[in-house]
């Protein structure tokens, strides 16, 4: 399968994949170049271009196992632009691991990229040191809160200065999530069912959810104990990972994962209820993240089944059909890793018809990532936003007036992609329609 | 070759913008391969976004003697779109416009990077769609299914890409552009657009493509068979052509893919199951229904263990969930396969796979048949494990046996997947040196200068007679993937 | 050696195409025959005509010089019929007729309608690639054949495709051969995809008042859910031509239906429904065989003969300014008929005159460019299918350069190197 080596010289060690992170060998075989993903792949639809593609970039990860090529920046630059949505997964009839294999290389590359940029600093950071911990989290937050409360934010905005000065800045700026005015706080605490009880779910609070959108987190909570679940918040839990390992940092998305499946697993609970489709996802490929750690990946493997998405999990509970009525014309737009990673795609639509009242239109292109992509978003502002802007366009010709999803970041990206173009829409999380018939039912 | 690439790259850079020229050798690498084993380097590529650029590029590589291959989504199955002799390869895939639909006529232009599937979806609001539907048709491009002449579960009834397309612009290697029919459904001189069609990009780089296209039917009724004997099977096939019925879609699957389907994804095929039929029929109401009644009493004849029909989309899609997953679940059965595409005359199923059990028996090699029956086209996929030392030679040795049986039986080295690469050394068990000698002449009469596409289709061989070069022949051939 | 082959019953005289008569005309009886008589005809650098029945023999230019006249018909085997797979191969020289009838003891036929098929050929049908009333539903000559044999000219016999549905295996050189005019090599065998003959057929004869009605109508069945096996329109002179009498004056639409019971009785149902709705003034029925068959023979058979025939191509949609245009060209004492395929957008023109002598040669070139002006404003195209050799002369009956010309001489010097096939007669000179 090696074929002559690239250049005269030998490919330098660190240009190479090596350690136990490596994509699998197996996996990456398994692709045989069809090319059934093409045209699930958002960055491939942009640019027609196979070095965007899942299966180019499964092509460069060939050639560097077999020492064809380094780890080029040219090379990482194609494993980036990767949005990670895993499309290709769906479309894909042999079954190639594609997340895996790209969590893998990422981690390769991280171990290769030079440090030092700015930017790679700032993300270190942000995701070493703010994301695992609430507390810090938090400050951060309030002072994000006062910056927008103080009006300094809509000055900043119209002056465009920041954009003058500091363009990267600038995208960051725009896309910081809008922050809510309460938080969502996991304290141990537990709220009792509705009626009989059901079942007992612990809830996975998260790092950034819980603080951008805490009034839909305790919605969230609303919607289960009034489906008669008895909903605990465990204390010591933290962030799933899944920017840590979407990123390269594996070691600490394991770190992390260690922690998480001994605080849920003393909870004695029947499910882990999350509502964020990027943590879900995550969580449930637990086992694979510590496939090779002795002592966790049998607890692992226990814990990723107990894992379910809200959306999931009221549909085989099943959810209590709401009597009230909400007059609204609504779409869905598929969360990546709700519908690709998790392959859940009916149970959102399934709690939406359930309704009354309100028009359901299905989105064109519905399983088209919108370009969120965790932190690429902002890492890759430009390609991030040339995908936003072909999900604007598919979302205008809906006529909707509320956009529905099922993840913080593609909440936010949404949010974003609207206000830019002045639409009079809102985008909100399935289950806070869920809950407003709900509330609604009480009040009428 | 001498090659002056640091006078070709900004030449082409300057007419398709510096974006759409590759040239770094570590992004040449995902333009080395298309849906076949074959593998090739390209010296740059090119994504040209109209005509003039494609004729533009023609002209600067025709001046330089590099070769030319076009590549659509580099989905084929046979190596068409590799680059052998490396070159300049014209990826076309920014050149996705549907162009014009006019409904009325049921005709439309399009670019030749219009995803097959696109085609439909984008015409189906005026219920209309695009006949030709190769299983790779969410990805694959219409101009691929123009070079390789593509055909699909469906082309029983409809024909296969060439019956569907009414003209074609082109670009010759001297860079002029013209165009060969056109939009109605007969012009005057040779067929050149029959010609192109199915060439494999080996005489001109097709630059706009003009369809017919069909309405969609009123209803579609999807019967499903199951029988304990695959003869039963194969039989009844028969039996259902010779009857005088033709429907859209006859697929089949042998015991090897019934239970590797079954799970995949759990279709629900009874116990002891040795072949499923899966017929498809549509057309007028009252037509779907007799002829579903014909095709159900033909199978009855040869006893079934069960029939199933469905009409509701939801329940016709069941029916086809075991079809449309089992090769991804072959690898239930074997970490590797190779696909083998021939065509056999219809009348001679039962015996063709016959003999592949037999050869299967006396080699030790699973076979797992998956066949387009009602066209005799035959899936014959040879299980395997590269890890194995031998296998894979023995496999392809396999390969080249089930092709050499489906020529003797009267039947063709490829149903619809093209001969490319993979096959040209195969083409001397059909074609003596004077049939080959004649196909050959028509790139010179294309005057191609043999810059499009070079070595393929025919034997590379010094003899091309001496077919006992198989050996190395088999070497080519290799496992395809979707059918 | 070539005068071995020569029948002695042969009339020269009848052999001759557009008053060039042969140097001799000969009618192999076996492969090997045809193949020496190709090779040596070429050895010696003299023309080759090739001919089936004669019934066309007329299309084409002039011949360029004389040669001789290849006489198909005693190669007439039906090569292979392979019922239960529905395919057939058949020398070039048998009888449509002959085919027919051996297909349809096993319920099937050829989708190929040729006119006056008690004479005309396989081999020639394809070479002339004018596809009949058929081509509605069953596509275009080209799109039956799956495999083909062929003499090149340098008397070796070649093969393409094969004798299965489907096959891509090579370039599918019979392209080339169907609708090339025998310009390239002689057609030797052909196989072909078969059609199951359909349970019970009808025919509905509808009748308009105005040209108008008989297009909708037309259009409206094209994009119905209902698929004639053919949908044939065409005015009263042609219908007095045909010998057909359809209960009103007008323009006529006939559709042919066939299915099981029911499935022909919707089709006949929604195409009765259509003619309503596009206000038929009758609405009837036609026997089917005699119909269709005075249609696939009309401007070829002893009665209908015109001194010009054209066939004018547009779009679906344009056929009825195509017909517009055809009865506009007509000239004083001259009558004028035509027959429309609206679904593909084919129009058949036929001049007659009203003398014994026939319509002056100046007459009919007036009336041939008149009537390309005006098919070329719609964008269309017309070729004269049958003219006095003496208009030939004048006009180029393919209607000046196609598009790929070039490329089409291009084949010619690489095929047919000695100019030996059919020289002059097809598009371009060639």
């Amino acid at each position: 399968m090696v074929e002559a080596k690239h250049g005269e010289a030998r490919i330098a060690p660190d240009f190479l994949f090596s350690g136990p992170d490596a994509p699998e060998e197996s996996d990456l075989y398994k692709c045989v170049h069809c090319g059934f993903c093409l045209q699930a792949c958002p960055t491939y639809l942009e640019t027609g271009l196979e070095t965007e593609s899942p299966r180019g970039r499964i092509a460069l990860m060939k050639a560097v196992n077999e020492e064809r090529i380094g780890m080029t920046d040219s090379v990482i630059r194609h494993w980036d632009l990767c949005i990670q949505c895993r499309a290709c997964e769906v479309a894909c009839p042999s079954g190639v691991p594609y997340g895996s294999l790209i969590e893998a290389t990422m981690a390769q590359v991280e171990r290769r990229r030079k440090p030092g940029a700015l930017a790679r600093f700032a993300e270190n950071v942000s995701l070493n040191h703010v994301l695992p911990h609430q507390g810090r989290l938090k400050l951060l937050m309030s002072a994000a809160k006062a910056y927008q409360r103080s009006g300094a934010q809509s000055l900043v905005r119209k002056s465009g200065v920041l954009r003058r000065l500091a363009p990267s800045l600038a995208d960051m700026e725009a896309s910081m999530p809008r922050v809510s005015s309460t938080y969502f706080s996991a304290k141990g605490q537990t709220v009792e069912a509705e009626g009989e009880a059901r079942a007992r779910a612990a809830i996975l609070s998260g790092c950034v959810m819980p603080l951008v959108n805490g009034p839909e987190m305790d919605a969230v909570v609303r919607v289960l104990a009034r489906n008669g679940c008895e909903v605990v918040a465990p204390e010591r839990q933290v962030c799933c990972g899944a920017i840590h390992s979407h990123v390269g940092y594996l070691d600490a998305a394991r770190k992390m994962a260690r922690r998480n499946i001994d605080v849920f697993s003393e909870a004695g609970v029947d499910a882990v209820v999350v509502a964020s489709a990027g943590c879900g996802s995550r969580m449930k490929e637990y086992a694979h993240l510590l496939r090779d750690d002795p002592q966790y990946s049998e607890k692992a493997r226990r814990f990723s089944d107990m894992v379910k998405d809200i959306h999931e999990f009221l549909v085989e509970l099943p959810f209590v059909p709401p009597r009230a009525a909400l007059d609204c014309r609504v779409t869905y737009q598929d969360s990546c890793h709700l519908a690709n990673a998790q392959r859940i795609t009916s149970a959102p639509r399934r709690i939406l018809d359930s309704i009354p009242g309100m028009e359901f239109v299905e989105l064109p292109n519905a399983g088209r990532c919108c370009g969120a992509g965790g932190t690429y978003t902002i890492t890759e502002r430009e390609f991030s936003l040339r995908v936003l802007n072909s999900k604007m366009d598919d979302f205008e010709t809906t006529g909707a007036d509320v956009l529905t999803t099922a993840n913080p970041g593609c909440l936010m990206q949404l949010q974003y992609g609207i206000a830019e173009r002045g639409l009079p829409a809102q985008v909100k999380y399935v289950t806070d329609l869920l809950d407003e018939a709900y509330r609604r039912e009480r009040s009428g | 070759m001498t090659l002056d690439m640091n006078s070709i790259i900004p030449q082409l850079q300057a007419v398709v913008g510096a974006e759409y020229v590759i040239h770094k050798p570590e992004d040449l690498i995902v333009f080395e391969y298309d849906g076949s084993v074959d593998r090739a380097l390209p010296t740059v590529v090119a994504l040209p976004d109209s005509a003039e650029q494609v004729s533009e590029c023609v002209k600067i590589a025709e001046r330089s003697g590099l070769p030319i291959v076009a590549r659509g989504a580099g989905t084929g199955l046979s190596g068409g779109a590799v680059a052998e002799h490396g070159g300049l390869v014209l990826a076309m895939t920014r050149m996705t416009r549907i162009l014009e639909v006019d409904v009325e006529n049921r005709v439309a232009i399009v670019e030749p990077g219009v995803v097959n599937l696109h085609l439909s979806e984008q015409v189906s609001k005026h219920g209309l769609y695009f006949a030709p539907d190769p299983s790779s048709q969410r990805a694959c491009t219409i101009g691929g299914n123009v070079a390789e002449n593509s055909g699909g579960p469906h082309c029983l009834a409809y024909g296969v890409t060439t019956n569907h397309v009414l003209g074609l612009e082109v670009v010759y290697a001297d860079g002029g552009i013209e165009w060969v029919g056109g939009i109605h459904r007969e012009s005057p001189g040779f067929d050149l657009r029959g010609i192109i069609i199915g060439s494999e990009g080996t005489l001109a780089i097709v630059t706009k493509i003009a369809v017919r296209l069909l309405r969609q039917p009123e209803a579609v009724k999807t019967l499903l068979a199951v029988f304990s004997e695959l003869d039963d099977a194969s039989a009844a096939v028969s039996g259902i052509i010779g009857a005088g019925i033709v429907p859209a879609a006859i697929e089949m699957m042998d015991e090897l893919c019934i239970s590797a389907a079954e799970a995949a994804v759990h279709a629900g095929y009874p116990e002891g199951a040795g072949a499923v039929l899966l017929v498809e029929v549509d057309g007028l109401a009252e037509a779907v229904e007799e002829e579903v009644a014909a095709v159900e009493e033909v199978c009855n004849l040869y006893d079934p263990l069960e029939i199933r029909t469905a009409t509701d989309p939801v329940e016709r899609e069941k029916l086809w969930s075991g079809r449309k997953g089992v090769l991804g679940a072959l690898g239930r059965l074997a970490p590797n396969y190779l696909l083998v595409d021939g065509t056999v005359p219809r009348t001679r199923l039962v015996e063709t796979l016959s003999r592949i059990k037999g050869i299967s028996e006396r080699t030790g090699y699973p076979i797992a048949n998956l066949l387009h029956a009602g066209d005799g086209n035959l899936h014959p996929s040879v299980l395997f494990d590269e890890r194995k030392p031998g296998d894979t030679e023995a496999a392809l040795k396999i390969g080249g046996e089930i092709l050499e049986l489906c020529v003797e039986v009267g039947g063709v080295l490829s149903g619809e997947h093209g001969i490319g690469l993979e096959k040209q050394e195969y083409m001397p068990l059909m074609f003596t040196d004077a049939d080959m000698d004649v196909m050959a002449r028509l790139r010179p009469s294309f005057s191609t200068n043999n810059i499009f596409n070079p070595g393929k289709i025919f034997p590379t061989g010094a003899s091309c007679s001496d077919i006992r070069q198989m050996a190395a022949a088999i070497q080519r051939a290799g496992p395809g993937a979707y059918v | 050696m070539i005068t071995r082959h020569l029948r002695t019953r042969d009339d020269l005289a009848s052999s001759t195409i557009d008053g060039v008569e042969p140097i001799s005309a000969v009618a192999p009886s076996s492969e090997d025959e045809l193949r020496e008589v190709v090779g040596a005809a070429d050895g010696e650098r003299l023309a080759l005509y090739p001919r089936g029945g004669g019934t066309r023999i007329g299309l084409g230019g002039i011949p360029a010089r004389p040669g001789i006249v290849v006489d198909m018909t005693r190669l007439n085997r039906v090569a292979a019929h392979n019922a239960g797979d529905l395919t057939a191969t058949f020398q070039a020289g048998a009888n449509m007729r002959m085919v027919a009838e051996t297909l349809a003891q096993q319920g099937q036929m050829l989708a190929l309608d040729s006119p006056l098929p008690a004479r005309s050929t396989i081999g020639g049908t394809l070479a002339t690639g004018l596809s009949g009333a058929l081509k509605w539903h069953m596509g275009h000559a080209r799109d039956t054949v799956i495999g083909m044999r062929v003499v090149q000219p340098n008397g070796s016999v070649t093969k393409s495709g094969g004798q299965v549905v489907k096959n891509v295996s090579g370039y599918d050189m019979s392209r080339l051969h169907i609708g090339g005019l025998g310009s390239l090599g002689v057609i030797l065998e052909a196989s072909f995809k078969l059609t199951p003959i359909p349970m019970y057929e009808r025919t509905i004869l509808a009748s308009f008042d105005s040209l108008e009605g008989a297009m909708d109508v037309s259009m409206s069945v094209f994009n119905s859910h209902v698929m004639p096996l053919a949908l044939a329109s065409f005015g009263d002179s042609t219908a007095r031509l045909m010998d057909v009498d359809p209960a009103r004056p007008g323009s006529h639409v006939a559709f042919r239906l066939g299915g099981r019971p029911r499935t022909l009785d919707r089709q006949v149902d929604d195409v009765v429904k259509a003619c309503r709705e596009a206000r038929a003034a009758h609405i009837g029925e036609s026997p089917t065989p005699r119909l269709w068959r005075a249609i696939s023979d009309f401007g070829w058979d002893a009665d209908s003969l015109p001194d010009l025939g054209m066939r004018i191509t547009a779009l679906p949609s344009q056929t009825g300014d195509v017909i517009a245009a055809v009865e506009g060209c007509a000239a004083p004492d001259m009558e004028v008929a035509w027959l429309a395929h609206p679904g593909f957008g084919t129009v058949e023109g036929a001049w007659l005159g009203a003398s014994s002598e026939g319509a002056s040669a100046e007459d009919l070139i007036d009336i041939i460019s008149e009537a390309r002006r005006r098919v070329l404003t719609l964008g269309g195209w017309a070729i004269v299918l049958r003219c006095p050799t003496e208009v030939k002369r004048r006009v180029d009956v393919w209607g000046g350069e196609p598009r790929g010309s070039s490329v089409m001489r291009e084949l010619k010097a690489q095929y047919d190197p000695n100019d030996t096939m059919n020289p002059g007669r097809y598009v371009g000179g060639i």
